[in-house]
């Protein structure tokens, strides 16, 4: 069994002591110095990152239950695109993008192509309205990753692979992985591809 | 073994093909929602809308579903399209009533589905206002402005060529300060013992440049205090016959002042007095200084 390592969330964090330039403010990737000058930008990348062993086959899939129910009631929708790629990715929040409860990404190629879909049901990982500096993120991270559950759906179109899965609250991860189609179709899940549709109305992608 | 003459001639070329075929299965068919072609009507109305800051996506005849159910399409209308981008969403209704009709109608509709007006901005202190927007006259309107949970609402509608309205609609999320989320006035600020007094509408001097504003740019005053048994009227008399005696005429018209006195006490008991005089200028009837002082006693 392939054993996974998943990276929940990469943050780079600056914290800038003083708005005098230096060479290290314009260079984040550079090794950390001992003892910087006080006038510099000091940023840290804060990596929060579990492992998760995904089962597959049919029992897999009867057997798996997803922790947290998808609320899905009203919703509230953001489209975006990226500047470079042209991407279009367009992210629907349930009830309302504040204190969402489930929130669903789905992320199309320049060519208007479906590539991802993601979801997330649970507590927002990083809490609504939070500012970077008025706290420590990777500490909010941990702590909502140690006291709430949540249940995840990632589709990659591309590599055709659909993984499900739990994590958090203090308890195991548990998972499985299929093709996409074997995951969007699974009944116990939603399906994710009867959501998938009514988001994608909801949003008008 | 028997080979099939169609593998024979055609495997070597199929075969990749159908490799191809296979690998695109895993491929995503769903596209993201593009029309082939947009109505010169909805390009017109979004260009005159102001557009939005980015590159928009756009649905022809129809608006997203999360935003369809916050607003009302009343019968009258049909949807032209949206444009999109981030959070605000620009959508384009069609209407054959008048801009005033179309707008009253959604004016009693959006209430229904929990849209609010704005709330009054905060006043940093009393004494005269200019009439509020709703206060003036001047026709029934023809934009709206409403508050949601986290959004603002801008409806606002057009006459297009003579026979028909477009009905703009901008939903916009709720930035930290707006018509929807007024700053706070510091709670040192609260304490002016005037109260709020709006003007009449159509009343406002805007500038320096009127007549009014000009005749009356300058004034000065002083004041004393009496105590006597002489009615109002007597006491006038008594100044009067002094400034006539030093030059000073009455009007042939205007000039005439009016005014009255209130009475309440404050947080602490104490009473006030608060009087009202409306002086109108012998230059010009219907130029009209307002003059409102409240006055402060200790606790009897």
């Amino acid at each position: 069994m392939r054993h996974f390592a998943v990276i929940a969330a990469a943050l780079a964090l600056a914290s800038c002591k003083t708005a005098a330039p230096s060479r290290a403010a314009t260079a984040p990737t550079q090794a950390p110095v001992a003892s910087p000058p006080a006038s510099a930008t000091a940023s840290v990348a804060v990596a929060v990152s579990g492992s998760f062993s995904p089962q597959r086959g049919p029992a897999a899939f009867r057997e798996f239950v997803a922790d947290v129910p998808a609320q899905e009631n009203g919703g509230e929708c953001q489209v975006t695109r990226t500047g470079g790629s042209g991407a279009t990715i367009a992210t629907a929040s349930y009830p309302a993008r504040v204190a969402w409860q489930l929130q669903l990404t789905l992320t199309f190629d320049s060519t208007g192509h479906l590539i991802r879909y993601a979801e997330f049901r649970g507590v927002p990982p990083i809490p609504v309205g939070f500012r970077p500096g008025s706290g420590s993120l990777d500490s909010v991270l941990r702590e909502n990753e140690a006291r709430n559950r949540n249940t995840t759906i990632n589709l990659d179109y591309g590599a055709d692979r659909g993984i499900a899965m739990n994590r958090g609250g203090g308890r195991p991860t548990t998972a499985i992985m299929g093709t996409v189609r074997e995951v969007e179709r699974l009944e116990r899940l939603g399906p994710p591809a009867a959501r998938l549709e009514r988001m994608r109305k909801l949003c008008g992608v | 073994m028997i080979m099939n003459p169609f593998c024979v001639r055609y495997g070597s070329r199929v075969a990749p093909i159908l490799a191809l075929a296979l690998a695109a299965g895993a491929q995503e068919p769903r596209r993201l929602v593009q029309a082939d072609s947009i109505p010169l009507e909805l390009v017109t109305a979004l260009v005159a809308s102001g557009g939005l800051g980015g590159d928009p996506q756009i649905l022809v005849g129809s608006m997203p579903g999360w935003v369809e159910s916050r607003i009302v399409v009343p019968a009258s209308m049909r949807i032209l399209g949206s444009a999109f981008i981030g959070s605000t969403v620009v959508a384009v209704l069609r209407s054959s009533d008048s801009p005033e009709d179309a707008v009253a109608t959604l004016k009693n509709e959006l209430p229904k589905r929990g849209w609010k007006t704005p709330p009054p901005m905060p006043s940093y202190g009393g004494g005269f206002r200019p009439a509020p927007i709703s206060a003036v006259p001047s026709g029934p309107p023809t934009r709206l402005l409403f508050c949601g949970d986290q959004q603002l609402l801008n409806v606002s509608a057009v006459r297009r060529r003579g026979v028909s309205t477009d009905v703009t609609i901008r939903l916009t999320p709720v930035a930290n300060y707006s018509p929807c989320k007024p700053p706070e006035v510091p709670a040192s600020m609260r304490q002016s013992t005037f109260p709020t007094l709006f003007n009449p509408a159509n009343t406002d001097i805007r500038g320096g440049t009127d007549d009014c504003a000009r005749s009356m740019s300058t004034s000065s005053g002083t004041g004393t205090t009496l105590r006597t048994t002489m009615d109002p009227a007597a006491l006038l008399e008594h100044y009067a016959k002094q400034i006539q005696d030093s030059g000073w005429t009455t009007p042939a018209k205007g000039g005439s002042v009016v005014g009255r006195t209130w009475t309440r006490t404050d947080s602490a008991g104490n009473p006030i007095e608060l009087s009202l005089s409306v002086t109108s200028s012998a230059r010009e009837a219907s130029c009209y200084e307002l003059s409102l002082q409240v006055r402060t006693s200790r606790k009897p």
